[in-house]
């Protein structure tokens, strides 16, 4: 039974549980447990980075260490954001000796040992870790009348020689997941396109400029939904999708969702019980008349 | 000079050097305008990517950090994927917004207005930190309408995430709380040093060029 | 009994500022076996090498001295001097009191005590020299071309019609390289092919030239003068001897599809094919790796419809050897490929194109005739957006050199597209112009100033395909180009119907096997190195190597032809004497000490050492030695230091001649001026 330590981070607490929810139940159904790794903290985020370079490595540190302690290696991480600066800070670490002493100070710890511990996103777990038929195996329910649009954002696949996440221009992992668990997958050309991050609450103008590029580029390439895989944009393109619908800049709806909640749909969960009456842009009605109940696809397929 | 004014001398030497050695990265922009053309945020720039690397090749970091930039870049990370000098102008950017923002925390500037709220946010991001160990939202919502007096801001979507259950009542206070915010005290300790040595610094230079 | 003579120079103030020339002089006069020992102000000038040869005469030395700036600036002079009064020219040794000691020291007592140091140790040494003769080594009056382009093309037409003999190989099944499928050549805008093919055609009917096309060079054995090279005739399955060039095999093959080299990816050929219609020679190739007879056993139609019955599904590479004594590499060169660039769809959009396949495009001879059409659904480009430097002056992409033709050739494309369809709108993306040659700069202007081309200063930063509305209700493939204008500081979006990226040039491929079969260096970019970059630019580190063209650099059409006429000219220097003379500073193995382990064999990098039987009086091999070749060998030394028999050793530089030179250092600084007779006791 595989299992991995878990970093879930603030926004799987508050406003995006649905995602910290529904990444449980994957696993789950996947026969894998996640344990979360004891009194986590937040990773800093776009904030520490921006005004205080030894904190934006310490409060990632500070996670590290305890996974260490609870004896782990791998740390699954749902977040791209945490994942970005979880990954980071393990690597510039890992390199520069003199950096880790100083972070070490400010953190007051004596021995700061964070050597072995590899935060990992769970796009990657999912796709790296279980092979193709082990999730072809899970899937109850056919979705190819669904036209999905993959949007990674672009904390997951960059800087790319430290992420290691996929192909920085075009990554393919998550199209791939979604591809095997039967669902239609658009050829997108925004799937790394900024959605305008931690700007969303100082000028949520320009978050909404940039999030409506990505809808009307879903739209153009026929899909019904966007699929991400980090609370941030989900919120952006969700919430602000709304700031656009009464400012009449936009005259679609576009359900934002996780694609742990699409993995759960097609898993069978009850489509009720996937948090997607949490999301500010309603999300059943798109999925109306597109679920069909079919046998698993097994092997043979 | 005492031991401990002669310790942080060191230690802002050190940084000066490091901050050198970032900034002197820029020398490596040929100003194509590769980064320009990417970038998400160039339209709300004051001053595009190409142009800010531009100051910093000619140490006007001052000057750089007068527009609102580096404030108004996320930190998407494109400019630099793509560079073909490979400057490292996510480093360059975070280096100019940590000293702008150890400024505006010492007082010596208030930033310009219309950055004025983006740090702003920053600021309560890291105090709802500092206060729980992880961010409680909708306080840090709350508050950020508060402080930059835009009390409706996205007040029509209140009631229905409450109702989704997107606003939790209660905070979670981590248990480490009390060490968590000894980090920060750190942090900001450091920093305010580093900043207080290189205004010293500035000085000297000043009266010994006089 | 030694008669040395002495000469100090002064060099003006270059030496005695820092050294008290007359001193040394003096000084030398103690020392054993010094007849003469005189200074003056400039040795090297008429008078002062007078000087010398009376010396010689008159005093009957049997060895010189002179005391003065580098050998290598004057060593030469000297000799000749010494040579002309009847002295053998290796028993004149310079002693460098410049580089060596004036002009690195600033106390003159500390300076002069040094020079006389230097002066007084290779007195020593060269009371251990000998006669010696220069080496000659005969000279093969034959070239060897590599490369069959526009720079190989020059070089054999030059060499030959100097009177020598070429061997050309041309490693894909006709000559003319890249130059025959460019559409138009700047700045004249002259049809590539036009200028090109008369050269094609003189090189196959050139009675000094033999020409063997679809084959490569084996290997290269032997040094300057004496080159032996095996060349690898690949089998075209085709008897060209009885071939008429008729084409009917080509016409009736029914393998279709096949992407033509020759037509870059744009156009495709058959299985049996003439590259081109003006190939030369004008005879086909059966691509064995696609055609059905070879792959599936089946179809042989070509044979059936061969009149001459040329085909020959039996034929099998060919190995033949010819004796050269220079070699021309003229490689040429290739553009990286669309799919080089991720940000620009990784070769997946097939409207993004490079310069080579625009040239195709453009060509009236060309798979579209000269239309100007899109790859992807044949429709002419209303836009179409030109990337200069894509892939140059790109660190991150590994090619941080420019590749100097690109902008040349991107202000053509965009002049060519505008004489075909008038009304499109060309943007050329750049960051810098390039343009240094004759007419070069006014060419670009032209593209600008009368044909309309769109200059924007800037990069692009990502392209992707979109299907968009066209108006008409027409749902058209367009390229979103996601660039910048420095200049306006704003940002740029095009809707472009096509994009040719100006990709950076690299060495062909292959180019670094083929400098290791030469035995030549070349750089981290596989451009082969020349011997020195100002001076020396088509000449190789390896004596008889020549380089020409792209091989070396990435250049345009007249500079490959002036290093093609540069190399041919240095090739004829070569041949133009009966033999080589080279100094003979080689090394030389003494047969009864060496006992036969060839560790000199193993570490000689210039493969000059072979082994050499010793016989017994009944003709059986009793021992094998070491043996050195006079002409490859380098005198290195590397023989010399891993012979653990010392059986080896260095002509000129011999070990008595070394060590007399170090045990002329005194032990005591005291010692410097007075010292005399020492040296006897320590032989």
């Amino acid at each position: 039974m595989k299992s991995y330590h878990y970093f879930p981070g603030c926004s799987l607490e508050g406003m995006a549980k649905e995602f910290d929810q529904t990444t449980k139940d994957i696993f789950k159904t996947l026969g894998a447990t996640l344990n979360e790794i004891d009194d986590w903290s937040c990773c800093g985020a776009s904030s520490a980075h921006f005004t205080n370079r030894l904190l934006s490595y310490a409060l990632p540190a500070r996670n590290l260490s305890i996974t260490k302690k609870c004896g782990g290696s791998d740390l699954a991480i749902s977040c791209a954001a945490c994942f970005a600066r979880l990954k980071v800070t393990a690597y510039n670490l890992q390199k520069d000796a003199a950096l880790k002493k100083e972070v070490a100070e400010v953190m007051e710890e004596k021995n700061l040992d964070i050597d072995g511990v590899r935060p990992r996103h769970i796009l990657e777990i999912i796709t790296k870790d279980f092979s193709e038929d082990d999730i072809k195996s899970k899937v109850k329910k056919t979705l190819s009348a669904l036209k999905v649009a993959p949007y990674y954002g672009c904390l997951l696949v960059r800087p790319p020689q430290i992420l290691e996440f996929d192909d920085v221009e075009n990554p393919m992992i998550m199209d791939n997941l979604l591809t095997t668990i039967g669902a239609t997958v658009v050829d997108f050309p925004y799937k790394t396109e900024c959605c305008g991050a931690s700007l969303t609450l100082s000028r949520a103008e320009i978050v909404a400029d940039l999030s409506k590029k990505v809808l009307v580029e879903a739209r153009d390439a026929g899909a019904d939904l966007i699929v991400v895989a980090c609370p941030l944009c989900q919120a952006n393109l969700d919430m602000r999708q709304l700031d656009l619908q009464s400012d009449n800049l936009i005259d679609f709806e576009m359900p934002i969702i996780y694609f742990t909640q699409l993995m759960g749909l097609a898993f069978g969960i009850d489509e009720n019980k996937l948090g997607f009456n949490r999301h500010m842009i309603k999300v059943l009605p798109a999925l109306k008349g597109k679920i069909g109940v079919g046998v698993g696809e097994g092997k043979g397929e | 000079m005492s031991a401990n004014n002669a310790n942080h001398a060191n230690h802002a030497n050190q940084k000066h050097n490091r901050d050198q050695e970032v900034f002197g990265e820029a020398h490596k922009c040929y100003q194509c305008g590769k980064c320009f053309a990417g970038c998400p945020m160039s339209k709300v720039m004051d001053i595009s990517p190409t142009h800010l690397m531009r100051l910093v090749h000619l140490n006007k970091i001052e000057e750089a950090q007068k527009y609102n930039t580096i404030w108004v870049c996320v930190a998407c990370e494109c400019c630099m994927t793509r560079c073909p000098q490979q400057v490292p102008l996510v480093e360059i950017m975070d280096l100019l917004r940590q000293k702008s923002f150890a400024k505006i925390q010492s007082g010596e500037s208030d930033g310009e207005e219309s950055i004025q709220n983006v740090v702003l946010s920053h600021k309560l991001f890291l105090g709802n930190m500092k206060t729980f160990g992880r961010i409680f939202e909708p306080l840090l919502a709350a508050m950020y309408n508060v402080r930059s007096m835009d009390l409706f801001k996205d007040f029509e979507k209140a009631p229905s995430m409450f109702f989704k259950g997107k606003l939790p009542l209660t905070p979670h206070r981590i248990k480490g709380i009390k060490n968590f915010k000894k980090i920060f005290e750190n942090c900001e300790m450091k920093a305010k040093n580093e900043n207080k040595s290189e205004n010293q610094n500035e000085n000297e230079n000043e009266n010994e060029n006089e | 009994m030694a008669r040395i003579g002495v000469f100090v120079c002064w060099c003006g103030e270059n030496i005695a500022r820092t050294v008290d020339v007359i001193r040394v002089a003096e000084a030398m006069k103690s020392i054993p076996g010094v007849i003469v020992s005189l200074d003056y102000k400039y040795m090297c000038s008429d008078p002062g090498q007078k000087i010398i040869k009376d010396a010689i005469v008159n005093e009957r030395l049997s060895g010189v001295v002179v005391a003065l700036c580098s050998p290598l600036m004057h060593e030469k002079t000297f000799r000749t001097a010494a040579k002309e009064a009847g002295l053998n020219p290796f028993l004149l040794e310079v002693a460098n009191i410049r580089e060596h000691c004036s002009w690195v020291h600033e106390d003159k007592e500390e300076g002069t005590k040094k020079a006389i140091e230097i002066t007084r140790s290779v007195v020593e040494r060269v009371k251990q020299n000998y006669e010696l003769q220069n080496i000659t080594v005969p000279i093969t009056n034959r070239a060897l071309v590599i490369g069959g382009g526009i720079a190989g093309i020059q070089a054999a037409l030059d060499i030959a019609n100097g009177g020598h003999q070429v061997i050309m190989v041309e490693r894909t099944p006709s000559i003319g390289g890249h130059m025959a499928g460019l559409s138009e050549t700047f700045p004249t805008l002259d049809c590539s092919q036009c200028i090109l093919t008369p050269r094609m055609v003189e090189v196959a009917r050139h009675p000094n030239i033999k020409l063997y096309t679809y084959s490569e060079v084996e290997s290269v054995h032997g040094f300057v003068g004496n080159f032996k090279i095996k060349i690898r005739k690949k089998a075209r399955s085709v008897d060209i001897n009885i071939c008429t060039g008729c084409g009917i095999c080509q016409e009736k093959c029914p393998q279709k599809k096949i992407p033509s080299e020759f037509e870059c990816g744009t156009g495709f050929r058959k299985a049996i094919y003439i590259p081109f219609p003006q190939a030369v020679p004008n005879k086909p190739v059966i691509d064995r790796e696609h055609c059905t007879y070879f792959t599936k056993g089946k179809c042989k139609l070509c044979e059936k419809v061969c009149g001459p019955k040329a085909i020959r599904y039996d034929q099998v590479d060919e190995y033949v050897e010819e004796d050269v004594g220079a070699i021309v590499v003229a490689t040429g060169y290739e553009v990286i490929n669309s799919d080089k660039f991720p940000e620009y769809g990784a070769g997946r959009f097939k409207d993004i194109i490079n310069g080579l396949q625009f040239e195709r495009l453009a060509s009236a001879s060309g798979p579209t005739e000269g239309k100007i059409v899109r790859p992807s659904d044949g429709k002419e480009p209303e836009t179409i957006v030109f990337i200069a430097c894509a892939g140059s002056r790109d660190p991150a992409k590994g090619i941080p050199y420019c590749s100097k033709i690109c902008c040349m050739y991107t202000a053509k494309h965009a002049m060519l597209y505008h004489h075909k369809i008038h009304h499109g709108k060309a943007y050329v993306f750049y960051m810098d112009i390039r343009s240094a040659g004759k007419g070069y700069d006014e060419f670009v202007r032209r593209a600008i100033e009368q044909d309309g081309a769109i200059y924007v200063r800037g990069r692009v930063s990502r392209i992707y395909e979109k299907t968009i509305n066209d108006g008409n209700g027409n749902e058209v493939k367009k390229l979103i180009v996601k660039g910048v204008d420095t200049l306006m500081n704003e940002t740029m979006e095009i809707e472009a119907d096509m994009v040719v990226l100006a990709t950076a040039v690299k060495p062909s491929p292959g180019a670094a096997q083929l400098a290791q079969k030469v035995g030549t260096p070349y750089n981290e970019y596989e451009f082969f190195s020349e011997a020195h970059p100002k001076l020396r630019p088509v000449e190789s580190n390896t004596a008889g190597v020549f380089l020409a063209g792209c091989t070396q650099s990435p250049k345009d059409i007249p500079e490959s032809v002036a290093d093609a006429s540069a190399a041919a000219s240095k090739v004829q220097i070569l041949f133009s004497k009966k033999e080589l003379e080279r100094d003979p500073y080689v090394s030389i193995v003494n047969a009864d000490k060496c006992f036969g382990c060839f560790s000199c064999e193993a570490v000689c990098p210039y493969r000059a050492i072979s082994r050499e039987e010793i016989k017994n009086r009944k003709g059986e091999v009793v021992r094998m030695v070491a043996q050195i070749n006079k002409g490859l060998c380098q005198g290195c030394g590397g023989c010399i230091s891993i012979c653990r028999a010392k059986a080896c050793d260095l002509i000129g530089y011999t070990d008595e001649q070394i060590w007399a030179q170090i045990h002329s250092y005194p032990a005591d600084e005291a010692e410097i001026e007075t010292e005399t007779g020492d040296e006897e006791e320590d032989k």
